[in-house]
């Protein structure tokens, strides 16, 4: 895979985890599971990739919204996104363990997700991130519902007064987030190279995504512009892992990570997150 | 007061009881339907019945009662580490911090203690090193929120996987500090105990123990008492990551430690353990020691199961099933301020 259709795939998965994210956050609900429902959804698009490319999607979406409302339906009731999260995680990471022992092996082929332009491998998902970026922002952003959605997010109990089904939102919210981070999980794990194993999860790309999100401050487009920044330095450093220089292929891999968390650094508190979410996180 | 604290108590004990049931629970219907699974495709014509039969035996019972198997004194070697991660989980949390860097900071323990042994130093020389790598692990997101306000959950994530490629990396093919360290025997329970009631002490009968408490009720409350809420965050995570990396270094001088801390404890393994445990006591120090204790049994009973019919990740899916319900039923209904611990 070339460097720019590796940049293109890992920034495809990360801005459609980014998506993801980012329309459950807006609703108040934290999503820090987003690595299993990367994961999930990876797994299910990897299993049914034999079949055309958009019935692989749909079939990873829809794993990633089951992973998602596992976990939603719990926070709604009031459990601790953040250990339900990591919960959900390592919950993910063992059952696609046991899924890819039990079925023998995962095989996935990468043809199917091929798209041509201009002699560089696109792959379908970069097309349909972009897509779903502008279904996004015109969704949460122009419409109505989305006014009722932020709404949600940014004082839960103003919307409920309102008359806004806060429980509902949010659980749809979840719903979203699972089916654009399963499609996402599926990018992910097309570009994860072989002898990964799934207990590895993608590769902390879920985790990558919420720094982008906090990096582009939940706003659609500047998560699209830190999802690019994101995208070139992970696609950079598994390049510079597989040109076998003489410094272990780790400490190449770990420097996304370490990007991820000066840009935390920055970013801070003032990440701009709507205030439910934001008391998620600090569960006040 | 008493009967107030006494009621508390059962309560949580109660609630940790029930929600381990619940996993265990459905862990079994998980089993038998793997069990059904693997006697359809091996062409038999099994019934539901063999398939509980299976479950049961080559499943649950050894994941229940394997770890009595090899005795007590293994079974509380193997808790130590558990212990010692759940003790670094609940004591941020008391902070209210999220440690959720707790499997790196264990593999950068047990990484320190591997190139300690392998140098030849003391095993309690491998311990100290072990502790100062943990604390640069903890430290580190404890700086960040401190100074930029970066959210720690996700700071200490991040910090997760930089650690596992990291000590992936340095320690490639470098087993050569396997087994070179005596073995402590009894020492290694003893030292997740003592560390137990040392935090329990620490936060019960010392002044920074107090100002813990008083972050973890309110960070508005702590500058209002006069307090420094950076200084203690800083102090909190570093005390976390020395714990979680005496855990890793312990795991490793107790032979637990089968192989390399690599990318395998990313999302299952110790770290996760640490944390069920943690949320199952509620995020009391004294309370992780039995949690850590049956985390750990569960753990090493996965290891005993029918190989054959159960992918050996078994295990970690019942016990990240734990953390899941723990995370749920610890917070039931009260609404997010009162599960377990005040935060």
């Amino acid at each position: 895979m070339t460097l720019i259709s590796s940049v293109l795939l890992h920034f495809a998965a990360l801005l459609l985890g980014a998506l993801g994210a980012m329309t459950a956050g807006w609703s108040g609900a934290l999503c820090f599971a987003l690595e299993g429902i990367m994961l999930s959804g990876g797994l299910a698009g990897a299993m049914t990739s034999h079949l055309p490319w958009a019935l692989s999607l749909l079939t990873a979406g829809a794993a990633g919204t089951v992973c998602a409302l596992m976990l939603g339906l719990a926070v709604c009731r009031g459990a601790n996104p953040l250990f339900g999260g990591v919960a959900m995680n390592g919950f993910m990471a063992a059952l696609s363990m046991i899924i890819a022992r039990l079925a023998g092996g995962i095989s996935y082929s990468r043809k199917t997700y091929q798209l041509l332009i201009g002699g560089e491998n696109v792959t379908v998902f970069l097309p349909a991130a972009l897509l779903l970026l502008l279904a996004m922002w015109l969704l949460i952003f122009h419409t109505r519902w989305g006014l009722r959605l932020r709404l949600c997010g940014r004082n839960g109990e103003a919307a409920w007064k309102a008359g806004v089904r806060l429980g509902g939102m949010r659980i749809l919210a979840w719903a979203v987030c699972g089916f654009l981070g399963g499609i996402g999980g599926l990018a992910a794990m097309i570009s994860l190279g072989g002898g990964w194993r799934m207990e590895w999860g993608v590769g902390g790309m879920g985790y990558a995504a919420l720094a982008a999100l906090l990096l582009g401050h939940w706003r659609p487009f500047r998560v699209m512009l830190s999802a690019a920044l994101f995208a070139l330095a992970a696609a950079g450093a598994e390049a510079a892992a597989a040109a076998g220089l003489a410094v272990p292929e780790g400490v190449f891999r770990l420097l996304p990570f370490l990007l991820a968390l000066i840009v935390l650094a920055l970013v801070g508190k003032k990440d701009g997150a709507p205030e439910e979410t934001a008391k998620a996180e600090r569960l006040e | 007061m008493r009967k107030n604290k006494v009621r508390s108590f059962l309560g949580a004990l109660l609630r940790a009881v029930f929600c381990l049931a619940l996993a265990l629970l459905i862990g079994l219907i998980g089993l038998t339907a793997i069990a059904f699974y693997q006697l359809q495709s091996g062409g038999n014509s099994a019934g539901l019945a063999d398939a509980v039969n299976l479950a049961m035996e080559g499943g649950f019972l050894p994941l229940c009662l394997g770890g009595f198997e090899a005795g007590w004194s293994a079974e509380l070697t193997a808790a130590a580490p558990v212990i010692l991660t759940a003790l670094a989980a609940a004591l941020a949390w008391q902070a209210g911090l999220y440690n959720l860097g707790l499997a790196g900071q264990y593999a950068l323990g047990a990484a320190a203690a591997i190139e300690g042994a392998a140098w030849g130093l003391p095993w309690f020389a491998c311990l100290l090193l072990a502790a100062a790598a943990g604390a640069a692990g903890g430290v580190i997101p404890g700086l960040l929120k401190a100074r930029f306000q970066a959210h720690e959950a996700l700071t200490t994530v991040l910090m997760n996987w930089i650690c596992l490629y990291g000590v992936q990396a340095l320690l490639q093919g470098l087993n050569r500090g396997m087994g070179l360290l005596p073995d402590l025997g009894i020492l290694i329970p003893v030292i997740a105990a003592g560390a137990a009631l040392l935090c329990w002490g620490l936060l019960r009968y010392t002044v920074p123990g107090f100002e813990i408490r008083v972050l973890g009720d309110s960070e508005t409350m702590a500058r209002y008492a006069g307090m420094r809420p950076g200084k203690i965050m800083v102090f909190v995570m570093a005390l976390s990551g020395v714990l979680a990396g005496i855990g890793g270094a312990l795991a490793f001088i107790s032979g637990e430690l089968r192989a390399v801390p690599n990318l395998n404890l990313a999302l299952t393994g110790p770290g996760l353990h640490g944390l069920a445990a943690a949320v199952l006591a509620g995020g009391n120090p004294l309370g992780a020691v039995p949690t850590g204790l049956v985390i750990s049994h569960l753990a090493r009973g996965a290891a005993q199961m029918n190989a054959a019919v159960f992918p050996q990740e078994c295990g970690e899916w019942i016990l990240a099933l734990t953390l899941l319900l723990g995370s749920l039923l610890l917070f039931w209904g009260k609404g997010k301020r009162e599960g377990g611990m005040k935060k």
